[in-house]
């Protein structure tokens, strides 16, 4: 149910996305997907601190997170068009030398995060915190393969 | 020729060592699998930092062998070391020859690098250092990536570290390892004994050591 909600909101992002920005000047891309990582971030550090131990466990809250993840997740490739590879930013060009490896990675994120909001949802701690730590093995194999060191 | 079994290494020399060979791969694993694992892999961090500053403060106050005015050489002495480092027979220096000696200061001085900026350190998710805060996240990024390449000069000297050891084994028939086991080398010739201090001084400094590190990371 969730992972049709996600999936419908990210086909309608990407449709009204592409339809608004089509060809988007690489600065702005890069912007884009700046705010896209930094809104990611701002929900995964939550998720961070309970799988930490750091906040206690809270089933409603980490699923509200996840949910915004996956969504997010869904909204990030669109902002690196190969286009914006002339933009300053912190991608490698090994990211525009293996576009369709950094695609698939992408696509493995937004499965990733969406199995995490469903699995979120229904509200099992271990099986949450499991399966967040496979996604953030996502996250982190694709940082430390295609950003740059800043 | 007659061997000389001679103490040399103090316990808290062989523990510090020890230590280290345990804290620096379990280090390099955990930021390896990232994640959630970097909080044990801050905790082991702050292992380390504590083991470096007990080192430093056991190279003034420490037992004879380990106090640096005892290995530091000049230059020149280490330059005249080099041939007895290349022949065959084993040296007669019962603590750190002058070319080890320096290699022992350069390693802590990396490792201390290496503690220093993981403070301040973050991972681009959910890990950031105790001192995060104090720097912002451009200076973390710069500090993080200095974090990164100063843990592959870490990586090389051990392995420079490590092949002088079985250099020291196969080539001059020397066995260091064991010498940091056991405390005791065998020395082709008499060599003042160890001056030990006393154990309450080793305890103080790590007790002392300990506070240091938990007054840092809670900056």
């Amino acid at each position: 149910m969730k992972r049709a909600f996600i999936t419908l909101l990210g086909a309608s992002a990407i449709l009204t996305g592409a339809a608004v920005v089509a060809d988007p000047k690489p600065e702005d891309a890069v912007e884009y997907r700046q705010g896209i990582m930094m809104a990611m971030g701002w929900n995964v550090g939550p998720m961070g601190a309970m799988a930490k131990g750091e906040i206690p466990f809270d089933a409603e809250r980490f699923s509200f997170h996840a949910t915004r993840v996956a969504v997010l997740a869904q909204m990030a490739f669109e902002g690196f068009p190969p286009s914006s590879k002339s933009a300053e930013s912190h991608a490698k060009a090994a990211m525009w030398d293996n576009y369709p490896d950094f695609e698939e990675r992408m696509k493995k994120l937004e499965d990733s995060t969406a199995r995490l909001a469903e699995i979120a949802e229904a509200g099992d701690k271990g099986a949450t915190l499991a399966q967040f730590g496979d996604t953030v093995k996502v996250c982190k194999g694709c940082h430390d393969e295609y950003q740059e060191e800043h | 020729m007659k061997d000389h079994l001679v103490p040399v290494w103090d316990l808290p020399v062989r523990l510090f060592h020890w230590l280290l060979v345990v804290a620096i791969p379990f280090s390099w694993w955990s930021a390896e699998e990232g994640g959630v694992m970097l909080k044990y892999h801050m905790w082991c961090g702050y292992t380390i930092f504590g083991l470096v500053l007990f080192r430093i403060a056991w190279g003034f106050f420490g037992s004879s062998y380990a106090r640096f005015a005892s290995f530091v050489q000049g230059p020149r002495r280490v330059l005249a070391s080099l041939g007895e480092l290349l022949d065959r027979r084993p040296l007669a220096t019962p603590g750190h020859n002058p070319l080890g000696g320096w290699m022992v200061m350069v390693l802590l001085l990396v490792l201390a690098v290496q503690v220093g900026t993981g403070l301040f350190a973050n991972d681009d998710l959910f890990n950031e250092g105790p001192l995060y805060a104090h720097v912002g996240k451009d200076t973390s990024d710069l500090l993080t990536a200095i974090h990164h390449v100063n843990f592959t000069i870490l990586l090389v000297l051990v392995a420079v570290h490590i092949a002088a050891v079985a250099w020291h084994r196969v080539r001059k028939g020397e066995h260091l390892a064991r010498a940091m086991v056991t405390g005791r080398k065998t020395l082709p010739a008499p060599a003042p004994p160890l001056v030990r201090v006393a154990a309450w001084r080793a305890l103080v400094i790590a007790g002392a050591s300990a506070a240091i590190v938990a007054t840092v990371v809670n900056l």
